[in-house]
C-alpha cells in the first residue's frame, strides 16, 4: 500500500497558479471543459467529488479517470528595480479517479481518489526572493469512500469520508556570506503526513430541466511530525546556529462550501453555474517547531527555534459558468469560464504562493466511440491579474510583482456501467 | 473521427494562441526626471571610496556606493564612471615599497585578523594619467581636506604632521584639490558626503588621538564645497553624518565586560579600599567635591562589572597623593571601543597576576568614550548636520538623511527581501570587520538611500539595487 501511495504522490504535482491559494480545481477533465462547474449537475462518477448527493439520484455510474498537465508561468519583477525573472519550467499533473455503482435502487456507493490541493513553485537559483522561498512542492491525495441515498427520485444526499495524505518540500536560501555557495535550508516531510475529513452534499432535481446542489467539504489538517531539516553549505563558523534536524508543522487544507445549479436549456444544451466559497481564513500561520537552531532566531543557542510565519489569509470565492452542447450522439462540446479571487492579503503574499485574482476560460469535448466508453478532452487557459506588493507593504520586506498565466490540457477516460 | 479532429484542431489553436499572448510583468517607468546623470562625480571620504574591513580593496571598491549609483544612473541616461581602483583584493598601501596601510581584515571564525598577503598598491606609482576619476572619495579625508591643493602632493606625506593623503597622492593631478578635480570634470550631477572624519578620529581614539573640527570652521568648509559644486551648474545631493556611537565599533564590547566571582570581587575591593579612603580624605579637606569622589570610587561585585579606566578629565590629585591617579570605573551609557577587547583582561605585567587591565590596572583612556567625550561627539554631529541642512537648503540641494537611516537600522534592523540585517558585528551583515565602515551589503543599502532621496528631490525614478546581491562579512 505504501508503495502505491508513494507512486501516486510522485504523479501529483499541481502548480499553485492553477487556482487561488494552493487549491487545485482540476477534478474532472469533462467538467474542466465547462468551467469546472459540477455541484448542481449530474456529473456521473465525478459526483463523488462535486456532490455525493447526486450519485444516488443519477443513473450514471461507472469508472472515470482524468489527468491534467498544468503548464504554469509566473513572471516576477522586484518593484522599483530592473530585476525580472520567471518560474522554472514545470508541468504539474493532478489527477482524479472515481468509481461509482448502485448498491440498490436508492443507494449508490463509490470511491474517489483526487488531488484537491497542491503547489509546485520553483524559482531560478539565486533569484531575488531566495530568502523567502527557493522552491516549494506540496502534494496531497484525498481518498474518499462515499455513500449516497436517494430520498425520492428528485432528492439525494451523500457523504464521504476523506483520508488525506500529504507531502511537502520547502527550500529557501539563508542570508549568510560564505567564500563558496550561499547556504540553504530544506524542510521535507518524512514519508507522508496524514489527515482526515469529510465531504457531504445534497442534490435536488425538481424538474427534468432544473437541478440544484449544495456541497461541503470539511477542512483537513495535515500534520507533519519529525519532518527532515537539511542544510547545505553552512559555513563551519556558523554551524552551531544551524543544527536542527527535525521539525513539526501543521498545514490546514481549508473547508469549501459550494452551491450550484443546472439548466437543460434545450435537449442538446445544458448550462451550469457554481459558486464556491473556500474558508481560507483557517490558514492563520504556518509554524515550524524545530528540534534545534535554524539561525538561532530566539537568541539562545540552547533553546530550539520556532519559525512563525503569519499568513492570515481571507476566505475567498470563485464564480463559475459553463455549458455542454451535444452535437450528436457521439460527440459533445463544452465551454466555460470562471473568476477566482485570491485569499492572500498583500502583506503576507510570498513567492511560495505567487497568487493573484485570475480568470480562466475553458473548452472541451467528449467523444463516445461506444455507448459505454467515452473520452474527454479539455483545455483551460488561466490569466492572473498583474499583482504588485511594494517592499514596505510586505511582512517579508519583499517587493513582488507577479503576472500569472497557465495552460492546462486535460484528458479523461470513462467507462459507464449503464 | 473527422469532426473530432476538426474540434480538436480549433481547441489546440485557441490554446496556443492564448498561451503565446502571455505578457511579462511591466517594469516601473524608470526615468531621470529633472536630473541629468550624464556626468556624475562623487566627493567624500572612505565611505565614498568603498573602504571596508579597514582597507581599500578591489571588490569593495568596485561595489562602492558611487559605483552602484552610477550603474543605476546608467538605466536613465547616466554615463561612464571611472574609479581610481587599487591593484588587489588584499588591500593596504605601500610607499616606496614600505607598507603604510595594512591589508584588509578577514574573519577567522573567532575574530577579525589581518589578511595574508602583501599590499601591491604603491602610492608612488601615480595613476593620475588614467583619470579623470568620477569617484573622488579619499579615505581619511576631513571636510577641509577636500579644499586643499596640496592634499595630493607626495612630499606632504612625509611632513609632520602630514599635509597629504596617500590615497589621493596616488591618483591626484598636481596641485589640485578634490573639489577642483571635481569641478574640472564639469559634472552634471554630484554626491557629497563629508564630515564623518571631522569627528570620527576623536571618537575612535576615545577622545585622545584627534581633535573635532570646530563647527564654525565646518560651516565654512561645507559652504565652500557646496558652493563650488553648485557654481558649475551641476545638480546633486549631500548626505549628512550618522551617529558613530551606534556602530559596532562602540557596541561590540559591552559596558560591563569584567566578570568576577564573589571572592575575587571582595579581594579587589580590599585592594582599592585605600584608594577610596584617600578620596574621602580629600573631600573632608575640601579639595575634592563629594560628587567627583563618588564618581571616582571603585567597587566590584560578583557578576558583570564595568572596567576601571583612565579619565583625563578628572581633577589631578597626584600632587596630594601620588596613588590617586585619574581613574574611575566606566559608567552606564559610556562606551568601550572595539580595540579595547584586545587589552581588557590581559596582564599589564606578565609576572604580576594582580595587573589585570580593567581590574587591577586601569584601561587606557584611548579605549573608552566617556560621557563627556560622547557629549562632544554627539554635539559635533548634531551641529554638523544642522550646518549641512542649512547650507543645502540655501543652495537648494537635497539632503540624504543617513543619520536618520542609520538610527532606524540600528534600532529596528533592515528587512530586505526576506533577510533580516542588523548592526550586530560580523553576523548583522551590514558592517565590515573594522566595525566602522559598512560591508558591501551596507554600501548597497546606502546607495538605495541616496536613490530614494534623488528620486524624491528630482522627480526621477532611478531603479534601486538589490541589497541581497552584495556580500556581508565572509564566514569561514
Amino acid at each position: 500500500m505504501k508503495n502505491v501511495i508513494t507512486l501516486l504522490l510522485l504523479c501529483v504535482a499541481a502548480s499553485s497558479v492553477q487556482a487561488a491559494g494552493f487549491r487545485v480545481a482540476l477534478q474532472s477533465a469533462k467538467q474542466q471543459g465547462m468551467g469546472h462547474v459540477g455541484v448542481g449537475l449530474d456529473t456521473g462518477p465525478a459526483s463523488i467529488f462535486f456532490n455525493p448527493g447526486a450519485m444516488s439520484v443519477s443513473d450514471n455510474t461507472g469508472l472515470s479517470i482524468s489527468g491534467s498537465a498544468v503548464m504554469a508561468n509566473v513572471d516576477y519583477n522586484l518593484p522599483g528595480s530592473t530585476y525580472q525573472t520567471s518560474l522554472e519550467d514545470n508541468i504539474g499533473t493532478p489527477f482524479a479517479a472515481y468509481g461509482s455503482f448502485k448498491l440498490s435502487e436508492n443507494i449508490a456507493g463509490g470511491l474517489g481518489v483526487y488531488t484537491p490541493y497542491g503547489n509546485k513553485v520553483e524559482w531560478p537559483n539565486d533569484w531575488a526572493g531566495r530568502y523567502a522561498s527557493q522552491a516549494v512542492d506540496l502534494k496531497s491525495i484525498f481518498i474518499q469512500p462515499t455513500l449516497s441515498v436517494a430520498l425520492n427520485d428528485k432528492l439525494g444526499i451523500g457523504a464521504g469520508f476523506i483520508y488525506a495524505l500529504g507531502e511537502v518540500t520547502l527550500e529557501r536560501g539563508i542570508p549568510l556570506t560564505t567564500a563558496g555557495d550561499e547556504p540553504d535550508i530544506t524542510l521535507e516531510t518524512d514519508g507522508y503526513a496524514t489527515g482526515m475529513g469529510y465531504n457531504v452534499g445534497v442534490f435536488y432535481e425538481p424538474t427534468d430541466k432544473m437541478s440544484f446542489g449544495v456541497n461541503y467539504r470539511s477542512e483537513v489538517e495535515v500534520e507533519a511530525e519529525d519532518g527532515i531539516v537539511s542544510f547545505e553549505d553552512i559555513p563551519n563558523s556558523a554551524a552551531p546556529l544551524f543544527n536542527a534536524s527535525a521539525f513539526d508543522a501543521t498545514l490546514p487544507l481549508p473547508a469549501e462550501f459550494a452551491v450550484g445549479a443546472g439548466w437543460k436549456a434545450t435537449d442538446k444544451l445544458t448550462l451550469g453555474a457554481d459558486f464556491n466559497y473556500v474558508f481560507w481564513n483557517s490558514y492563520e500561520s504556518l509554524d515550524f517547531f524545530f528540534n534545534g537552531n535554524v539561525g538561532d532566531t530566539n537568541g539562545d543557542p540552547s533553546e530550539p527555534d520556532v519559525s512563525v510565519n503569519p499568513q492570515n489569509w481571507s476566505d475567498a470565492w470563485t464564480i463559475k459558468l459553463g455549458g455542454d452542447y451535444s452535437v450528436n450522439q457521439k460527440f459533445a462540446v463544452r465551454a466555460g469560464g470562471y473568476y477566482d479571487f485570491t485569499p492572500i492579503p498583500d502583506e503576507n503574499l510570498s513567492p511560495i504562493t505567487p497568487d493573484a485574482d485570475r480568470f480562466g476560460i475553458t473548452g472541451g469535448f467528449t467523444f463516445n466511440p461506444t455507448d459505454q466508453f467515452s473520452i474527454d478532452g479539455s483545455v483551460l487557459y488561466i490569466n492572473g491579474e498583474e499583482r504588485t506588493v511594494l517592499p514596505g507593504e510586505s511582512n517579508l520586506g519583499f517587493g513582488q510583482r507577479y503576472k500569472n498565466t497557465a495552460l492546462v490540457p486535460g484528458l479523461g477516460i470513462n467507462y459507464s456501467f449503464n | 473521427m473527422k469532426i473530432l479532429n476538426k474540434y480538436f484542431f480549433i481547441l489546440a489553436l485557441l490554446a496556443v494562441g492564448l498561451y503565446s499572448c502571455e505578457d511579462e510583468t511591466e517594469l516601473d517607468n524608470f526615468n531621470n526626471g529633472e536630473a541629468n546623470f550624464s556626468n556624475y562625480v562623487a566627493l567624500g571620504n572612505s565611505l565614498t571610496a568603498g573602504f571596508a574591513d579597514n582597507a581599500l580593496y578591489l571588490d569593495a571598491q568596485q561595489n562602492s556606493y558611487p559605483a552602484l549609483l552610477a550603474e543605476q544612473f546608467a538605466v536613465v541616461g547616466g554615463g561612464d564612471f571611472t574609479q581610481p581602483l587599487v591593484e588587489d583584493n588584499v588591500g593596504g598601501l605601500t610607499l616606496q615599497g614600505n607598507v603604510i596601510a595594512n591589508p584588509k581584515l578577514v574573519f577567522n571564525g573567532m575574530a577579525p585578523v589581518v589578511a595574508e598577503g602583501s599590499p601591491s598598491t604603491e602610492v608612488g606609482a601615480s595613476i593620475a594619467g588614467e583619470g579623470p576619476f568620477n569617484n573622488l572619495g579619499v579615505p581619511g579625508a576631513k571636510s577641509f581636506h577636500l579644499l586643499s591643493d596640496s592634499y595630493g602632493a607626495l612630499p606632504g606625506l612625509l611632513s609632520n604632521p602630514p599635509t597629504a593623503n596617500p590615497y589621493y597622492v596616488r591618483f591626484s593631478q598636481p596641485n589640485t584639490s578634490v573639489l577642483a578635480a571635481a569641478v574640472a570634470q564639469q559634472p552634471t550631477f554630484y554626491t557629497l558626503w563629508i564630515g564623518n572624519n571631522d569627528v570620527l578620529g576623536y571618537a575612535t581614539s576615545g577622545g585622545e588621538g584627534d581633535v573635532i573640527t570646530p563647527s564654525g570652521e565646518f560651516e565654512i568648509y561645507i559652504g565652500a564645497l557646496l558652493q563650488g559644486l553648485s557654481q558649475t551648474g551641476a545638480q546633486g545631493v549631500i548626505a549628512n553624518i550618522p551617529d558613530v556611537s551606534a556602530t559596532p565599533y562602540f557596541n561590540v564590547v559591552p559596558n560591563e565586560p569584567i566578570d568576577l566571582d564573589e571572592a575575587t570581587a571582595t579581594g579587589v575591593n580590599m585592594a582599592y579600599a585605600q584608594y577610596n579612603g584617600g578620596l574621602d580624605q580629600l573631600v573632608m579637606a575640601g579639595i575634592l567635591s563629594a560628587e567627583e569622589a563618588a564618581l571616582r570610587k571603585i567597587s566590584f561585585e560578583a557578576g558583570a562589572n564595568p572596567p576601571v579606566i583612565i579619565d583625563n578629565d578628572l581633577t589631578d590629585l597626584t600632587a596630594f597623593n601620588p596613588a590617586l591617579i585619574n581613574m574611575r570605573q566606566l559608567k552606564e551609557g559610556e562606551l568601550l571601543t572595539l580595540p579595547s577587547s584586545n587589552v581588557l583582561g590581559t596582564l599589564a605585567d606578565p609576572n604580576n597576576p594582580q595587573s589585570v587591565i580593567g581590574v587591577g590596572v586601569p584601561l587606557g583612556s584611548e579605549f573608552s568614550l566617556t560621557s563627556s567625550e560622547l557629549d562632544n561627539v554627539n554635539q559635533a554631529i548634531a551641529s554638523y548636520n544642522q550646518i549641512i541642512s542649512a547650507t543645502a537648503a540655501q543652495l537648494g540641494v537635497p539632503v540624504a538623511d543617513m543619520n536618520d537611516y542609520f538610527s532606524t537600522i540600528s534600532n529596528s534592523g533592515l528587512l530586505w527581501s526576506g533577510a533580516n540585517y542588523s548592526v550586530e558585528f560580523v553576523t548583522g551583515g551590514l558592517f565590515s570587520l573594522d566595525g566602522i565602515h559598512p560591508s558591501q551589503k551596507g554600501y548597497a543599502a546606502i546607495a538605495n538611500q541616496f536613490i530614494n532621496t534623488i528620486n524624491n528631490a528630482y522627480n526621477a525614478q532611478v531603479p534601486l539595487v538589490d541589497i541581497n546581491n552584495y556580500p556581508g562579512v565572509v564566514l569561514p
